[in-house]
């Protein structure tokens, strides 16, 4: 289904996060996936296996309880604590932390969701289990804020609107990609806004490389040899 | 089978901007995903042969088969996903280099492969058929892309320091005189040569009220 990020590769490159889950009962053909496995022993992952796959491999499974997630040891408490300590390079953890945060803050609601209808349903009740999971969602969710909102928001807008002409490229290859497209749309908006001050918008645009022609409608409009008026 | 390893550098190359099309690793992806239409294919037609009957009478697919079957289905909308977004971000591209000529001296032109090249000449073609039927004595409008519409919209304006001395008619016919710390309510058109001076600042309303 065409969504409105269909097309974001930045989206979609963030969906390749490892997401560590524990298959809830055999799986034929998969073998391959446990990390473990010596080739050809089995040609089913048993029940139990702990392994890892993306984002968007894992999304369908967690929709219906074939596996147990977990959030990835970058996303995790001890990591969101120096995250939110100030004391950790971001970028180094994940190019798109944000945006893959974010994603993983999804999955696990969506999974906690489904999980949770279908065993109040059949009476399981590993609900502890579901409320840690959404526990550890809603504190993602928190530090990605703070973490996003906080010190690095004020000195990306900062560089980006003060920073014309000036080489940032230390200060912008500590930015994850979000941050960045924010940076360009800021340096953008402010370049702009220099020329603007300095040109206006009544510059003329030079013919370079196609060739603008005039077709003289009456012997008025000819003028020769002037190919930078402009026709109002 | 390495699933969705083909599509991820496909993405990987887009953001290396300006590369080349890359036919081989867009084969590759195409039989990556091919191979995995089989696999489903495959996958269905055994746990068809070995359904099992569910309580109610209707079969039933096993369970065991189910997690390969939708990862298959995945990666099939995982490819097909890379695919489209790496061919429509080079149009993309392709548009909005031909719709701005003018390049910085850094800004390297994308390189085409043959079915883009074809691509460029037909929206050429479309533009020229368009702009001669738009303007008749024009036929790029590509001079014309950059610059704005004509925005005789009034805004509201306070006076910082006086441009002109004494009462002055603008071009749209309205008559102003100017004092320092007056506020004004005038079209766009008419001013903004004196806001890009600072002569006249831009209000958005709730300055009116100091």
């Amino acid at each position: 289904m065409l969504t409105k990020n269909y097309f974001d590769v930045d989206a979609i490159l963030a969906e390749e996060e490892l997401v560590p889950c524990q298959s809830n009962f055999d799986f034929s053909y998969l073998s391959h996936l446990d990390p473990d496995e010596r080739p050809g022993k089995r040609h089913y992952l048993p029940e139990g296996t702990k392994f890892k796959v993306p984002v968007w491999a894992v999304e369908k499974w967690a929709t219906l309880g074939f596996v147990k997630l977990s959030l990835p040891r970058h996303f995790g408490r001890k990591a969101r604590e120096r995250i939110e300590a100030g004391e950790a390079d971001i970028r180094k953890r994940n190019e798109r932390f944000f945006i893959a945060g974010k994603r993983l803050g999804e999955l696990l609601d969506t999974y906690t969701a489904h999980v949770e209808k279908a065993w109040r349903r059949s009476g399981d009740s590993d609900l502890r289990l579901l409320e840690l999971i959404k526990r550890e969602s809603a504190q993602l969710r928190r530090t990605l804020l703070s973490a996003y909102t906080g010190q690095r928001l004020s000195q990306t807008l900062n560089w980006a609107l003060s920073s014309v002409g000036d080489d940032v490229t230390e200060y912008t290859k500590g930015l994850t990609e979000l941050e960045r497209r924010l940076f360009l749309s800021g340096a953008t908006a402010a370049s702009s806004h220099e020329a603007w001050k300095v040109y206006g918008n009544g510059r003329l645009l030079p013919v370079t490389e196609h060739k603008r022609t005039i077709r003289s409608v009456t012997p008025d409009l000819q003028v020769p040899g002037n190919k930078r008026q402009r026709i109002s | 089978m390495d699933f969705g390893r083909y599509g991820r550098e496909l993405l990987l190359e887009l953001k290396r901007s300006n590369a080349a099309y890359n036919d081989t690793l867009v084969s590759s992806c195409l039989q990556d995903l091919n191979l995995h239409v089989r696999a489903l294919g495959d996958q269905v037609a055994a746990a068809s042969r070995d359904q099992e009957a569910s309580t109610d009478g209707k079969p039933k697919l096993s369970m065991s088969v189910r997690p390969s079957i939708l990862l298959q289905e995945a990666a099939i909308h995982r490819n097909k996903r890379c695919l489209l977004t790496y061919h429509w971000v080079r149009l993309q591209r392709i548009q909005k280099q031909y719709w701005s000529p003018r390049q910085e001296d850094n800004e390297e032109q994308q390189q085409l492969g043959p079915a883009e090249e074809e691509f460029l000449q037909a929206y050429q073609q479309l533009h020229q058929r368009y702009a001669q039927n738009t303007l008749p004595f024009v036929d790029d409008l590509r001079a014309h892309a950059g610059l704005p519409p004509l925005n005789t919209e009034r805004v509201l304006l306070r006076v910082v320091t006086v441009p002109t001395e004494g009462p002055v008619v603008l071009a749209s016919g309205v008559s102003v005189e100017f004092r320092v710390g007056a506020t004004h309510f005038l079209p766009w058109n008419d001013v903004e040569e004196w806001v890009r001076k600072g002569h006249l600042r831009l209000l958005t309303g709730e300055e009116h009220n100091e």
